[in-house]
This record gives structure tokens, C-alpha cells and sequence, in this order.
């Protein structure tokens, strides 16, 4: 979920990076040298799957997982998405650079949210109904969360003159909202099968 | 020997700053005056370089079909009278449309050629702590392993007739498919662990701003402060 460049203001601009360079320090001090490269390969595999596209009617729609990036790094995210967003940025020109510290906070926070409330689930062991309302939860919060955060963010900076374009974000985030919920959950539930241990590395 | 200006570096940092100005310019004039000096400069470039233009043409257009449905939201109303143009919307359209054209055109005139490894070489001469560089490395060079095994499992799923439908058998192959994705990367951390231990490597903890105790109330009094900024802009 990008804004694009060019529709938000100066101060809007400004607010967001101020706010994401907070968000990177926390997560940077948060992550150990230690875990710095486990980090870089979820960031990588959650930049991977992120390209996966979903075929919804005559389009397709592509994943965005923030919330299970949430409940696997923690605050880890903010530097993370950083970096995906800034990759995304040069190689697919999606978004953009002044606008990057707005959508890394549209991005990150409604996963370190994720975190927050269901990251101390991770370390128990659940049953199959339990995962599958956990993963639905994460992708729910995290693009659901994007999506309001979004919203405020151009309901502040332009007011009632965004209000449709604000409908129209919405409407077009509505089967990713959905897809994101239930792909989450189904990848909670492979990895219980598959590679339990992988589930309590979370921070 | 190209001018240290146009070090990558610095073109990253022009790039930012650039995307910032432009956001700040409301006269469509001047948006107008700027993207066909931009456009025009990218053209010339992209020509001089021997670049297929269809490619770039094709991704603007794709770009702005984006635009297309903002002025397809924002250029009507409805009113007593029924269904109206809205100027007003017409005129917040023009100035997205202008200024996203516009970025986008600095942003491939300034970042022309620019590789994944360039790019890891610009980061790290940027002013950035040393972790944020270091993760940086790592998660470009695993970006190119996993993408890698992405591209192979997409494949192996074309090759044994799995087409992509949005049904339940789709979502259960996409989960595996993402899972399998975590797996590997798992099995990636383990492996280069061992390779360095064996190796006696130790994570050198180098002492940076992040980690001095102070720190954290220089964060907190930093939100702190965002939000106050925040509620008086409001008001």
C-alpha cells in the first residue's frame, strides 16, 4: 500500500519522516548485531512474497503481509520496510522518496501493532483454530491499520478534497484485506506443520 | 571522471530532497514548465544511453492509469442539480497529476543505471548507523537468493498445470508457497551461522548513538514533540 508521490504536502512529508526515523531507531536498538541476518532474511522473504499476485476478477491483486512481518521482527519491521520500500522505490517505482517515511509508517506501525497484541501468542503452542484466528487477525490489523492510517493521513493533509480519493483507497484495499487475513492464516498453519521452531523465533 | 555530484550517493540525496520541493509547489504552471524540462532532459539521456524508450513509456503509461481513476474520483460532484464537474477537484487532480509525473520523471533521470549493488555501495557511504547498512547488505543479497527460489517454485507449480484462481486451492498453494519461503530463509540463518562459527566469527557490537542510554529519551521526547507539532497544525 504506496501513496504516491506528489499528492500529499511539505509538512505532511516532513511528519512522516520525522515519525519513521523514530520508528527505525527503536527497531534498530531493538535488534541485536546478533540477529541481524535473520532479520534481513524475513525482510527479504516477506519482500519476496509481497511480489506473489492473488488473481481477483479481470485483476490481480499483490500481498502485502505486514501484519505476519509484524509478528515475526517486531519493531525489526520499521528498518526492514525501510529498505523494501526503498528497493521498491528505485527498481519498481512504486511510491516514492519523499513521500518514503509516510508510507513506512503506514506500513510499520499497524505491524509493530500486530506485534504488540498477538506477537506473545507465537510462543505458545496453539491449536489449528487458534492459528488460524491469529493469522487472520495479522493480516486484518496490518491492512486493515494501513488502511485507516492511510486514510487519517489524507484526511489530515488535504481535508474534504480527498475524501473520494480516501473512499477510493478503501474500496480497491477491500480483497487485500481479505486475501491478506486468509493467506496469514494459512501460512501460520503450514509452519506449525512444517517447521514449528520457526514460529517462537520471534523477538 | 564524472563530478563528485553525480556520485550515487548524492544522487539519492538529490533525489530525496528534489521529491520534497516538488511536493511543495501548489502553481500548475510551474509543475507544468518543470516536467517538460524534466521530461525533455530524460528523453535526451535515455536516448544518449541507448535505452528502449518503449519500456519507459510503457511503465509511465501503467503509472498513470493511477492518475486516471484520481481524476475519474475527484473531477465530478453530486449536487442539487445532479450529477456536476468539480472544479475544485479538477484543479487538486491537475497538481497530483502534474507533480507525480514529474517525480517520477527526477526519479529515473537521477537514478538512471542505478544497480542493486551501486546501491548498496550508496547506502553505505550515506550517514547512517552501522546497523542499518549492515541489514541493508544482507537483505539485498538474500533478496536475489530468495527471488531466486521464488522464480523456481513458480516453475515447478507452471510445470505441474497449477493456474491461479481466486479460490480455496489458490490460497492454500500461495500459503505453502510464502511458508516454504520463511522455511528456507530459516534454514539460510542457520546455515551461515554455523559457516560462522566454524570460522570463529563474533558479531562485533559497536558502539553507536543508538545505543548510548540516553537514547531512548531523546525518542520519546522526539514523538513527543511530532505530536504536539501534529495537534497544532490540525488546529
Amino acid at each position: 500500500m504506496h501513496i504516491s508521490e506528489g499528492i500529499l504536502h511539505s509538512q505532511t512529508l516532513i511528519i512522516g519522516a520525522t515519525a519513521a526515523v523514530i520508528g527505525v531507531s527503536v527497531g534498530l536498538r531493538k535488534t541485536d548485531y546478533e540477529r541481524l541476518p535473520l532479520t534481513a532474511l524475513f525482510a527479504a522473504a516477506f519482500f519476496v512474497a509481497g511480489t506473489i499476485h492473488v488473481p481477483v476478477g479481470i485483476g490481480s491483486v499483490h500481498l502485502i503481509l505486514n501484519g505476519m512481518a509484524g509478528l515475526f521482527l517486531g519493531w525489526a519491521v520499521f528498518p526492514a520496510f525501510l529498505i523494501a520500500l526503498l528497493l521498491q522505490v528505485i527498481f519498481f517505482s512504486f511510491g516514492g522518496f519523499a513521500v518514503l517515511g509516510v508510507n513506512l509508517c503506514v506500513m510499520a506501525l499497524p505491524a509493530v501493532l500486530v506485534h504488540l497484541l498477538l506477537g506473545r501468542y507465537l510462543q505458545q503452542s496453539l491449536s489449528r483454530a487458534r492459528l488460524i484466528l491469529l493469522g487472520a487477525s495479522a493480516g486484518v490489523i496490518g491492512v486493515g491499520g494501513a488502511a485507516l492510517l492511510a486514510s487519517l493521513i489524507l484526511a489530515f493533509d488535504g481535508g474534504k478534497a480527498y475524501y473520494d480519493l480516501i473512499r477510493l483507497l478503501i474500496v480497491t484495499h477491500i480483497p487485500v484485506f481479505f486475501i491478506d487475513g486468509i493467506i496469514s492464516a494459512g501460512v501460520l498453519l503450514t509452519l506449525n506443520k512444517m517447521s514449528p521452531a520457526l514460529l517462537r523465533t520471534t523477538p | 571522471m564524472k563530478p563528485a555530484i553525480f556520485q550515487p550517493h548524492f544522487r539519492l540525496i538529490f533525489t530525496f530532497v528534489l521529491g520534497l520541493s516538488v511536493s511543495a509547489i501548489q502553481n500548475p504552471q510551474w509543475l507544468l514548465s518543470l516536467l517538460c524540462l524534466t521530461a525533455s532532459a530524460l528523453l535526451v539521456v535515455l536516448i544518449r544511453q541507448g535505452k528502449p524508450l518503449a519500456f519507459y513509456l510503457r511503465r509511465a503509461l501503467i503509472f498513470n492509469l493511477f492518475t486516471l481513476l484520481i481524476w475519474l474520483t475527484l473531477s465530478w460532484k453530486i449536487s442539487e442539480n445532479g450529477l456536476e464537474w468539480h472544479v475544485a477537484g479538477m484543479h487538486t487532480a491537475l497538481l497530483i497529476t502534474l507533480r507525480m509525473n514529474l517525480i517520477l520523471c527526477t526519479i529515473w533521470l537521477w537514478l538512471i543505471n542505478m544497480t542493486d549493488s551501486i546501491l548498496v555501495q550508496a547506502v553505505s557511504k550515506l550517514p547512517l548507523p552501522d546497523k542499518l547498512i549492515h541489514l541493508f547488505i544482507l537483505t539485498v543479497r538474500y533478496i536475489s537468493l530468495l527471488g531466486e527460489l521464488n522464480r523456481q517454485m513458480a516453475q515447478a507449480m507452471k510445470a505441474r498445470g497449477f493456474q491461479p484462481k481466486f479460490n480455496r486451492r489458490t490460497f492454500s498453494v500461495i500459503a505453502q508457497r510464502v511458508a516454504l519461503l520463511l522455511i528456507q530463509a530459516m534454514v539460510q540463518v542457520e546455515k551461515s551461522e554455523m559457516a560462522l562459527k566454524a570460522r570463529g566469527f563474533r558479531f562485533a557490537s559497536r558502539s553507536s548513538l543508538l545505543d548510548k542510554p540516553w537514547w531512548k529519551t531523546v525518542e520519546i521526547s522526539t514523538a513527543l514533540l511530532l505530536i504536539i507539532g501534529i495537534y497544532y497544525a490540525q488546529r
